[in-house]
């Protein structure tokens, strides 16, 4: 393809050297189609994501994504092979922009079909520990989703893909879980239904026990209750692993701060305080959801990865990113860019740039 | 004292007092700029610097306060890209004599500082969360920001130019080109630098969420204009891009809180 263009195309005409022709650098033909091409795919991802503002469910999930991202990866790869420029210096940019676009799109794509993700629900705390849970990745909890399973048993994964449960092939738990908070703040509603800040110092405790602040209205001093909020400021934890069930090792896991074990990725997602209930099932210590003795505690939110591919998706971005600056800061018109707002001004026609 | 200083920072009058001058002061430069007397341009240049001290010092104010780069809230983002504005445009004068965009570039700071008075304005520390806590968050956003200002600008020149005779209209659609392919780049880099730190927080590069899917559609258009006006059959409809860019632009800083679902984005 990349001779048939060359041989089409050809460098500017040696007959005429004091005009000289700029030569595409594809087909103008073959580039119509192209771009055409990425109209649609553009047009088809507005569409859905127009769709999707409305509030039309599970758009993102389905083939239809898959296949416009498919064809939008063929069409640059083909513009990839029939690129044919007359200085390739000045053309790096393009080739490694265009080239991390297909190993973006290869490295997602194959994570699509091979990869797995899971959420696992640990505790933290004596009274309910050690309990290693999973819930399925779709939305809505049923208890057989959410399994709190006894210790020793290998930490197992429901994978949503096949509808198997499958062995992660090492133990592991949380340990050390802390969660730090930022000062409180205090806020109370006014009449109007403004939520108004107060500093702690005009924050007092009433009779109950309850948090009120007095404040002077028209004259007249008046009592609002007040919420006490807590933001998060850090969580941090230790996960412990054991892939024989003798030897542990321990990774420590926080937000933005992943870790690796085996084949998988575990993400720190979350933290909040949910109640547990004793579980019927003699495999399961606790679930989400039923009727017995209740436990509070600190949930804590795992993600697990699977992401064969991850190096090719995240050389894809780099590739995409140096390919972008490349073509847009380094070109041929940079040296001779000097004089052209004045040539044109005084009606010369523009350079081509 | 306590006119102008709280414990924190600046009281709310002089903050909002500082926003209105500002606002005020760059219309006025702005304005000013279209009489083509010398002495009316040093005019300009003197409120135009005047209006970016009293931004500055609202930047600088909410900086302290937040003990962060104030990126908080819209109200913060806002008086942060207005001055933005002066650093793209200084950028743009000297490195593709882009003098003649000024104006262009006055008024979007002025439009910016009155878009302020219709925001809540409320300086308090914030609560920075841990997903945030990230090398990635300043980047990110500072090079939509800086994208975000020079799409702006390009679209008003594409309007403008579609007015003017013809050798105007040439410098007008080259300047075009000048600020989309300097502002195409930060896109690019901010999207990809948000997708790496979607894989490092939420173990996805890409979770379709609705901020992420417009932002995705803005870069597609600016990528059209760029295909297709190398391309003799399409060139005439690529200016139509940089509009529809800016529109999908303002759509994602402003109007995905309106849609139906949630989004990761929703930190302010």
């Amino acid at each position: 393809m990349k001779n048939k263009m060359r041989h089409t195309t050809g460098c500017a005409a040696p007959a005429e050297p004091q005009k000289k022709k700029h030569r595409p650098a594809i087909h103008p033909k073959l580039a119509t189609v192209l771009y055409i091409i990425l109209f649609g795919t553009a047009l088809a991802l507005l569409v859905m994501t127009v769709l999707d503002s409305a509030g039309v469910e599970g758009i993102w999930s389905g083939t239809p994504v898959v296949l416009v991202l498919t064809i939008m990866g063929i069409a640059v790869a083909a513009a990839f092979l029939a690129y044919n420029p007359c200085k390739p210096v000045y053309s790096l940019g393009f080739y490694i922009l265009h080239i991390g676009i297909v190993v973006f799109l290869i490295g997602t794509l194959v994570y699509h079909i091979s990869g797995d993700v899971a959420y696992v629900n640990l505790l933290n705390g004596e009274s309910v520990t050690p309990t290693i849970s999973y819930r399925l990745r779709q939305e809505g909890y049923r208890e057989e989703q959410i399994l709190s399973l006894k210790e020793g048993f290998y930490s197992q994964v429901y994978s949503s893909e096949t509808g198997t449960i499958t062995d992660l092939g090492f133990l592991f738990r949380v340990a050390d879980f802390t969660t730090e908070y930022y000062p409180p703040t205090y806020s109370y509603t006014a009449q109007d239904g403004t939520v108004i800040t107060v500093s702690e110092e005009n924050v007092q405790t009433d009779s109950t026990g309850k948090l009120v602040c007095c404040v002077l209205q028209d004259g007249v001093e008046k009592e609002y209750p007040v919420t006490q909020t807590m933001n998060v400021k850090h969580y941090q934890g230790t996960l412990a692993f054991s892939d024989d069930n003798i030897r542990v090792s321990k990774k420590t896991i926080s937000v933005n701060h992943p870790v690796y074990h085996g084949d998988w990725k575990i993400y720190l997602m979350d933290a909040k305080p949910d109640t547990f209930y004793l579980s019927a099932n003699p495999l399961v210590l606790y679930s989400l959801y039923g009727q017995t003795q209740a436990y509070g505690a600190e949930v804590i939110t795992l993600m697990l990865k699977k992401d064969p591919t991850e190096f090719l998706s995240v050389a894809g971005i780099l590739l995409m990113i140096i390919g972008t600056w490349v073509m847009c800061f380094f070109r041929p018109r940079d040296r001779k860019n000097k004089d052209t707002v004045r040539q044109e001004k005084t009606g010369k026609e523009a350079r081509h740039i | 004292m306590s006119f102008f200083l709280t414990d924190i920072g600046l009281t709310d009058a002089v903050r909002n007092g500082a926003a209105f001058a500002a606002a005020i002061l760059y219309f006025s430069a702005f304005a000013v700029l279209f009489i083509k007397r010398k002495v009316w341009q040093r005019i300009s240049n003197v409120l135009w610097g005047m209006a970016i001290a009293l931004n500055a010092l609202i930047v600088g104010n909410n900086w302290v306060v937040n003990g962060y780069v104030p990126f908080v809230s819209m109200y913060q983002v806002l008086t942060f890209l207005s001055l933005t504005y002066s650093l793209v445009y200084i950028y743009i004068r000297y490195r593709h004599n882009g003098a003649f965009m000024r104006p262009y570039f006055t008024v979007f700071q002025g439009l910016i500082m009155t878009g302020v008075f219709f925001m809540g304005r409320v300086a308090t520390q914030w609560s920075f969360p841990p997903a945030l806590q990230s090398a990635y968050f300043i980047p990110h956003v500072f090079s939509y920001m800086i994208s975000y200002t020079l799409v702006a600008v390009a679209a008003l020149l594409c309007v403008i130019s579609g007015f003017l005779p013809l050798p105007q209209k040439k410098l007008y659609e080259k300047g075009v080109y000048e600020l989309v392919l300097t502002g195409f780049p930060f896109m690019v880099l901010g999207m990809f630098l948000g997708a790496l730190w979607a894989n490092a927080c939420w173990g996805n590069f890409w979770s379709w969420d609705i901020k992420e899917n417009w932002s995705l559609v803005t870069v597609l258009s600016l990528t059209v204009y760029l295909h297709f006006r190398r391309t003799p059959h399409l060139a005439r409809y690529a200016k139509w891009f940089v509009l529809v860019a800016f529109v999908f632009e303002i759509i994602t800083l402003f109007f995905v809180g309106m849609f139906d679902g949630e989004s990761v984005h929703a930190y302010s």
